[in-house]
């Protein structure tokens, strides 16, 4: 096991820069997810901690040694890939005995390990099939296989669990999220599902546009997004949010641009008039109260442990979600007041959040 | 009748249309196939047929065609019994096989090996080399054929067995096809043996070439097939007429004046064409898949 330490790495395809200098140390042991939206250049990072993409500049150490220059087989890192990248002429043994058979493991030893890994993950069964006789997560497994066999430094997954289906990819995510806590390897996972980030993390990396936008836990980013981009990308449903101002009488109030008038429990210094979007996640509206903002109901999904409303408040659509069970129809209006502990100020121009007052101080 | 008996009737005979419809086109189909099948197999069949006759009668049976120039009335293996023990056939069977083992051999080496680098490596001008690569496939033996023989001549290969099958040892076809072939495997597979601590040629062997196998049977029924048909450049380059090919040897029986060989040529031509069938037989299924895909799933 060991950490990672990426510090500045830049990567640029000729004159087409994808990675812009990205700095992330990853202790050793850690679950950390890259997520982002497709070309935001998390793969591609993936992909220089493997040693499959060349570092244009910075650095990369894992362990003690920086391995810019190091071959991939040298790294002592095992990835999983999204397609799995099985070796459809082997059986699920030979797909897991390669890479120990060019290490010249002793053929004991190698058998020991496959079937140790291959009873942790449930294929003793399929040791002798071939890749194209097994099940999409059994073929995922021995993707998992192949690279537990190795006992690594790092573990790698490169979006691993995009070929399954959804009920699939739920139950894999907790083996992978069971196997990394049995054998606490440090481990990288890309993946665009915040979902799959959210739930299997130890830490979080945003990404987008070849920069990370913030390292956090899960809750972290949920409950602190640092921007716009943040605080759109983790959560499902989506944050709401609304354009506006903060009311410029120094009230905690925001006035949007329709003139919905929505508190606020605490104003940004130097907040009063300033231009500013207001973010509130569907599930912190609360049904009824005081100074209540009228929604117009357009849809009602229930899923029967909560109720989601599609709805609009004024010319902005906005997304509720709510335990109760709660009997409305299209076109009728419901009246909701934002939690006020959970809103969350944007800066209009650069997104970035506006601290609080006592926020800041905490900080 | 009830209104229910007379839907269900008006449904069978729906039914029974459909199935007419799809029996005659299956009908057509099978007819159709069985019809240019006998196209291609008929003269295929009419020299085996023709090489179970004297030579007399091949000639007599000619004109005016009747029942009897096809059919073998009285069957005789004299033509073989000829044709394997007085002209000594097997020996130049037996040269055409070493030309076609060695023209397969290394085009099979060949080929794979550039078509790999053509597909997996980054060096300059790849894209150019390969395009002036596939532009000597349009150019026929016949053009190149005097320099061809002037370079055998300086390397003292003249009437030697690899005369036979070096020039083609470079064969773009061959490389085209290897090439497509590797560019199908998705490069995760190379790149997790890279990771697994495979060495290029590792990889290449042990991952790459194990998944292109049938494009690699395509190509050595193609090599096999090209090389066993070669007429010109085994005429020309082979002087030796203990290593000459059966090709050219079956054309030196048309050239006995006063003496038809019809017979021995007919047992010839047959006895030449079966190691043919039997191959393409047992390599079909992989030649099919070789060229419809790469084999890759």
């Amino acid at each position: 096991m060991a950490q990672i330490d990426i510090r500045d790495v830049r990567k640029s395809y000729g004159t087409t820069a994808v990675l812009h200098g990205v700095s992330i140390d990853i202790p050793d042991g850690e679950f950390v997810i890259l997520v982002g939206p497709s070309g935001c250049g998390k793969s591609t990072l993936l992909r220089m901690i493997a040693g499959l993409e060349t570092v244009t500049d910075g650095d990369i150490q894992i362990g003690s040694r920086v391995v810019n220059h190091v071959a991939p087989k040298d790294r002592d890192v095992a990835m999983v890939f999204q397609s799995y990248a099985l070796y459809p002429h082997m059986t699920v043994y030979d797909n897991m005995a390669f890479s120990l058979q060019l290490a010249r493991i002793p053929k004991a030893d190698i058998d020991t390990r496959i079937r140790n890994a291959a009873e942790m993950l449930s294929l003793t069964a399929l040791l002798q099939r071939y890749p194209r006789q097994l099940s999409g997560g059994q073929r995922q497994r021995v993707a998992m296989g192949r690279a537990i066999v190795r006992n690594p430094q790092v573990f790698l997954f490169d979006e691993p669990l995009s070929n399954l289906d959804a009920k699939l990819r739920v139950q894999m995510r907790t083996e992978i999220k069971a196997l990394h806590q049995r054998l606490k390897t440090t481990t990288v996972y890309v993946t665009h599902d915040q979902i799959e980030a959210m739930t299997m993390a130890d830490r979080i990396v945003v990404m987008h546009d070849g920069i990370v936008e913030q390292i956090g836990t899960p809750l972290d980013l949920y409950d602190r997004p640092v921007n716009l981009f943040v605080a759109g990308f983790i959560g499902s449903p989506a944050m709401n949010f609304l354009s506006g101002r903060i009311a410029a009488d120094g009230s905690k109030t925001f006035i949007t641009d329709d003139g919905y008038k929505l508190p606020l429990k605490n104003i940004p210094a130097d907040g009063a008039g300033r231009q500013a979007i207001y973010g509130i996640r569907p599930e912190h509206f609360v049904l009824g109260g005081a100074n209540a903002v009228p929604l117009t109901v357009e849809v009602i999904e229930p899923t029967g442990s909560e109720t989601q409303v599609f709805a609009k408040l004024g010319d902005n659509n906005v997304v509720g979600v709510f335990r109760e069970r709660i009997d409305v129809r299209p076109g009728q209006t419901i009246s909701v007041i934002p939690d006020l502990d959970h809103v969350h100020l944007f800066d209009a121009d650069t997104g970035a959040r506006l601290v609080a007052r006592k926020e800041a101080l905490a900080a | 009748m009830t209104a229910s008996s007379l839907t269900l009737q008006a449904e069978e005979g729906v039914d029974r249309t459909a199935r007419r419809a799809a029996f005659l086109h299956r009908g057509a189909s099978i007819l159709l196939l069985a019809v240019v099948g006998a196209v291609f197999a008929f003269p295929i069949l009419w020299a085996a047929m023709s090489s179970l006759k004297s030579t007399d009668d091949i000639i007599t049976g000619t004109y005016p065609l009747s029942w009897s120039s096809f059919v073998p009335l009285k069957a005789t293996l004299e033509n073989y019994v000829y044709l394997f023990s007085e002209l000594n056939f097997q020996r130049n069977l037996l040269n055409t096989l070493i030309a076609a083992c060695g023209q397969v051999s290394v085009a099979v080496i060949t080929s794979s090996l550039a078509g790999y680098a053509f597909a997996r490596l980054n060096f300059p001008f790849r894209d150019v080399v390969f395009g002036l690569l596939l532009l000597t496939a349009f150019v026929p033996v016949e053009a190149i054929i005097v320099p061809l023989y002037r370079i055998m001549h300086w390397f003292g290969l003249v009437s030697t067995y690899p005369a036979l099958f070096l020039p083609f040892a470079c064969n773009p076809f061959g490389i085209f096809l290897m090439r497509q072939a590797f560019r199908d495997i998705p490069v995760e597979m190379e790149e997790a043996a890279r990771l697994d601590g495979a060495s290029p040629l590792r990889i290449f062997f042990s991952i790459a070439l194990p998944n292109v196998r049938p494009t690699l049977a395509t190509l050595v029924l193609i090599q096999f097939i090209w090389s066993w048909n070669a007429y010109l450049w085994p005429l020309v380059i082979m002087q030796d007429p203990n290593k000459q090919i059966a090709q050219v040897a079956i054309a030196n029986l048309k050239s006995i004046p006063n003496s038809p060989m019809d017979g021995p040529l007919f047992a010839a031509a047959t006895a030449v064409t079966i190691p043919l069938v039997i191959l393409s037989i047992v390599l079909q299924r992989y030649y099919v898949r070789g060229l419809v895909t790469s084999g890759m799933k």
